[in-house]
């Protein structure tokens, strides 16, 4: 595969499976989503052709790149995740469409393969930290996995630990509730807690305390940057609103206008007194 | 504010835990922000072209989108001093932090969701038992 020098001192190169999938990362996959929720009709099915180009782009990364690029990790880190968000993705719209929902409901009993498949999802994670994680080129536990399923875990942990505290100060009523989250931030925390003391495939303890500890500091670091970066574009739609002072005002009505409706209401007039003196007649 | 109280504990936590020096650790944080600003910036313009075109203000939204990950990007060069090698990790590392933290969230507010919807709906029968046992009586 040629290589693309990027021209900086004490930089490195980049080949063109790297860019491809830089491109389709950053480029193709963001403008495929915003072209295919929110684009006219006809524009949808370019948006999701750009997806399919972007994720095929992607997949050739992870099948043809540099086996010990960073982007092949990346991508194997991504696809290693795919089968496990997806799986608990359709759990919980089973679960919302297995509910009194207003929209087609679901089977009753198909609620139980939701839950089934929420847990499975977790399992499905657990199992691949436990027997088969994605590895670098050195056949060492890929850093970027680490990251993914520290990062997964830790904000799993937060929301549903936070959830249930809101859920608390609402008395006995919402108890139901916290019973059913609670597996997940337990599940969460037990999985955390044996990847710090006994430590998964190929990552033993003191190793996986570091990368938590770094990944943890990438997470703060991610969760500040994007939370400033919701208030900025909540700030631009804010001013951009108050810039829009008033509406268009409608020209003023030409003089032919004006004697079309003038005639228009003379007619009106005609029509209801001849009604008005008709009916009178017959009520007479 | 207790919040931000909270946060300044944690990292400071997890300097310790980390073995790097404040600095470091400091520098890791805010180039992750940045980034993060970056790609929300990526994804929030890239939504906002294709949503906003017929909004009387489209085109200072757009630009109002791209430059919160402009200086966050001038930034980055200008003081990280970092070589690409680097600069591409940290991109990797955020966004894939950024897809974890996205199925998380995702995933326990669509299981809220579907309690309460299940929840309300068992509600609304029972309300209904208790209206027709009225009517009966």
């Amino acid at each position: 595969m040629p290589m693309l020098s990027t021209g900086r001192t004490g930089g490195c190169e980049l080949d063109t499976w790297a860019i491809s999938f830089w491109i389709a990362t950053l480029v193709l996959i963001p403008s495929g989503l915003g072209m295919t929720l929110f684009a006219k009709r006809s524009m949808k099915r370019v948006g999701i052709l750009v997806g399919i180009v972007g994720s095929a782009m992607i997949l050739l990364t992870t099948v043809l790149g540099d086996s010990s690029s960073f982007e092949r990790e990346v991508s194997l880190t991504l696809l290693a995740s795919l089968g496990p968000s997806i799986m608990m993705g359709c759990s919980t719209i089973l679960l919302i469409f297995t509910s009194d929902s207003p929209v087609k409901p679901l089977p009753r009993p198909l609620r139980w393969f939701g839950w089934g498949g929420l847990l499975l999802g977790l399992g499905w994670i657990l199992a691949l930290a436990l027997f088969s994680p994605p590895t670098s080129s050195g056949g060492a536990v890929s850093e970027v996995w680490t990251i993914w399923l520290t990062s997964f875990l830790l904000i799993l942990l937060t929301l549903g630990l936070t959830s249930i505290i809101f859920l608390l100060s609402m008395g006995e009523a919402r108890y139901t509730e916290i019973i059913s989250i609670l597996p997940l931030p337990v599940g969460a925390g037990l999985m955390l807690n044996y990847a710090l003391t006994a430590g998964f495939k190929g990552l033993a303890p003191e190793v996986a305390l570091g990368r938590f500890a770094e990944a943890s500091l990438m997470l703060i670091g991610t969760v500040l940057g994007t939370g400033v970066a919701l208030f900025l574009f909540g700030l631009v739609l804010y001013v951009s609103e108050r810039g829009i002072t008033q509406l268009p005002t409608a020209s003023p009505l030409t003089d032919g206008e004006k004697e079309l409706i003038r005639s228009r209401v003379e007619r009106g007039r005609e029509i209801v007194t001849q009604v008005d003196s008709t009916g009178g007649e017959s009520d007479s | 504010m207790p919040g931000s109280f909270v946060l300044m504990g944690l990292a400071v936590a997890l300097v310790g835990l980390s073995g790097k020096d404040v600095g470091e650790s400091v520098q890791l944080i805010v180039e992750s922000a940045f980034v993060a600003m970056i790609l929300s910036s990526l994804v929030l313009s890239s939504f906002v072209l294709f949503a906003s075109k017929s909004h009387p203000q489209a085109k200072s939204i757009i630009t109002g989108a791209v430059s919160i990950g402009l200086f966050p990007a001038i930034a980055v060069i200008a003081i990280g001093g970092n070589t690409v090698e680097e600069s591409v990790e940290i991109l990797g590392h955020v966004m894939i932090i950024l897809i974890a933290s996205i199925v998380a969230t995702a995933l326990i507010f669509s299981l809220l969701v579907a309690i309460v919807t299940d929840r309300r709906s068992q509600a609304r029968y029972l309300l209904g038992d208790a209206f027709s046992a009225d009517s009966e009586e």
